[in-house]
């Protein structure tokens, strides 16, 4: 019987918390990513000679930069570190199970939940940065006070929608290779893990190209309500 | 239960966490080499830029002096050919004034000794006329021919103007030798003329060669061949000059 989500996976009990694979293996990607960056950046070189992993992290940085400029519309400096971080950790996430044994965190639910949240935080964040807290508290008001349930309602579902999304995409993944490793146990799981491996990724962009769209829209629908009532 | 909420919020917090860690040792450092790199690089474009212009401008200044030393050139050769030309002619004129000069010298000398060479040639023509006139002369001389040099020296004598009035003793010396009737006819003519005169004496004096002296009181005649010749060698080198004068 498989395991439908790595939280069942558990390692150790502490007064109610649990060491499951999801924590554990998300600790793994971190001190990967951090190392990683740690060994690289600690030797930079601002010259225009450059070691290999050097680059291959500027170019990394650089893309990102790039599609969230491109999405945004704004300077991607400020969301750079959130945005980033969800794109390298879900990407990582989710190629490391092409290692034997390794889980992806993502394929958790809870994970995606947790990610959803963070996204969910970072909009009025973001938004609260840009305009100041009450220039964005009040627009939730407009047009009219009678819209806030609605407002509400549209934020919550939004970022239920993105963790749901993801989850299901992984999971999905998951629960294929799954069956098809029992119809076919030689040749089609080798394909599937390529393909897995490749909407990882797929799936690592869209979750961060949306939260960066729900986050410029967070911004731009408060520019644009602060401009009417301006106007008006 | 698909979602565990403590791992949920356990998540969130690795999350963060991993993002604050990412921004202090990824983002950060990144963002800042790659600015100091696009600093370094708009820098060393600018330094690029000015220096592309700075060569730029060295370039025009460059080809502004080149074209000022090719137009300098252009003046100098064309001055040079000026001054070589004027010099051409000054020289060609200076040649030829300094030809001409000594074409005049030569000719000049050539006149000179086209002259002394005449003068040789007049003088050797007179010297051979009167040579030779001399030497008929002589070839001819007989005792009718120094009869009559003797009676024609009185007879010009007594007819020279004024008329000359002898008295007193006569000599007559000549070159030759008198005979006895050339004597006396001599002696017939001066008392013809002269018929003041009391005695005539002759006498031979050979250093006369043909020629004549007589003395009367303290007056001389003379008359010989060497100075009638010369007279006729006066004559003939004038006639000479004379010619050479009128030649063109």
């Amino acid at each position: 019987m498989m395991a439908i989500s790595p939280d069942h996976i558990i390692f150790y009990v502490w007064r109610g918390m649990s060491l499951n694979a999801t924590l554990l293996f998300s600790w793994v990607v971190m001190v990967l990513l951090v190392v990683f960056s740690w060994s690289v950046t600690r030797r930079l070189s601002s010259d225009t000679e450059m070691g290999q992993r050097q680059n291959l992290l500027e170019s990394v940085v650089s893309v990102i930069a790039t599609q969230i400029r491109d999405t945004t519309n704004h300077d991607p400096e400020p969301f750079l570190p959130f945005l980033g971080t969800l794109f390298l950790f879900i990407a990582v996430s989710n190629t490391l199970p092409l290692i034997p044994g390794f889980v992806s965190p993502s394929g958790s639910l809870s994970t995606t939940a947790a990610l959803a949240l963070c996204v969910f935080v970072a909009v009025p964040y973001f938004g609260i940065r840009a305009h100041g807290v009450r220039n964005y508290l009040r627009s939730y008001l407009l047009p009219s006070p009678l819209m806030l349930p609605f407002v509400l309602v549209g934020e919550i579902s939004r970022t239920f929608a993105l963790a749901v999304r993801l989850f299901g995409n992984i999971m999905s993944g998951t629960m294929m290779g799954a069956i098809l490793m029992v119809l076919a146990p030689l040749f089609v799981p080798v394909l599937m893990q390529l393909f897995g491996l490749f909407i990882g990724v797929l799936h690592a962009y869209i979750f961060s190209v949306l939260a960066a769209v729900f986050i410029a829209a967070g911004i731009e629908a408060h520019d644009v309500t602060q401009r009417k009532t301006a106007k008006e | 239960m698909l979602i565990d909420w403590f791992t949920v919020a356990a998540q969130a917090v690795n999350f963060l966490i991993l993002v604050w860690i990412l921004k202090r040792f990824l983002y950060g450092p990144i963002l800042t080499a790659m600015a100091e790199r696009k600093q370094r690089v708009a820098a060393e474009l600018d330094d690029a830029r000015i220096a592309r212009n700075q060569a730029e401008s060295d370039a025009e200044e460059m080809r502004r002096k080149l074209v000022e030393m090719e137009q300098a050139g252009e003046t100098m050769l064309a001055a040079a050919r000026r001054d070589a030309e004027q010099w051409k002619t000054q020289a060609l004129a200076a040649m030829r004034v300094e030809m001409e000069e000594r074409r005049e010298q030569w000719l000049m000398a050539l006149s000179r000794e086209r002259e002394v060479i005449s003068e040789k040639v007049r003088h050797r023509i007179g010297e051979q006329v009167v040579r030779l006139s001399e030497k008929v002369l002589r070839d001819l001389a007989g005792d009718d021919l120094e009869a009559r040099c003797l009676i024609d020296f009185v007879t010009r004598l007594a007819g020279a103007d004024p008329k000359v009035r002898l008295s007193g003793d006569v000599v007559v010396r000549t070159g030759f030798s008198l005979s006895k009737s050339v004597l006396e006819r001599l002696d017939a003519s001066i008392r013809e003329h002269f018929p003041d005169c009391s005695e005539i004496k002759a006498s031979r004096d050979e250093t006369l060669g043909f020629g004549i002296v007589m003395v009367v009181g303290d007056n001389k005649w003379e008359w010989n061949l060497a100075s009638y010749l010369d007279d006729v060698e006066t004559a003939v080198f004038a006639e000479l000059s004379e010619a050479k004068a009128g030649r063109p």
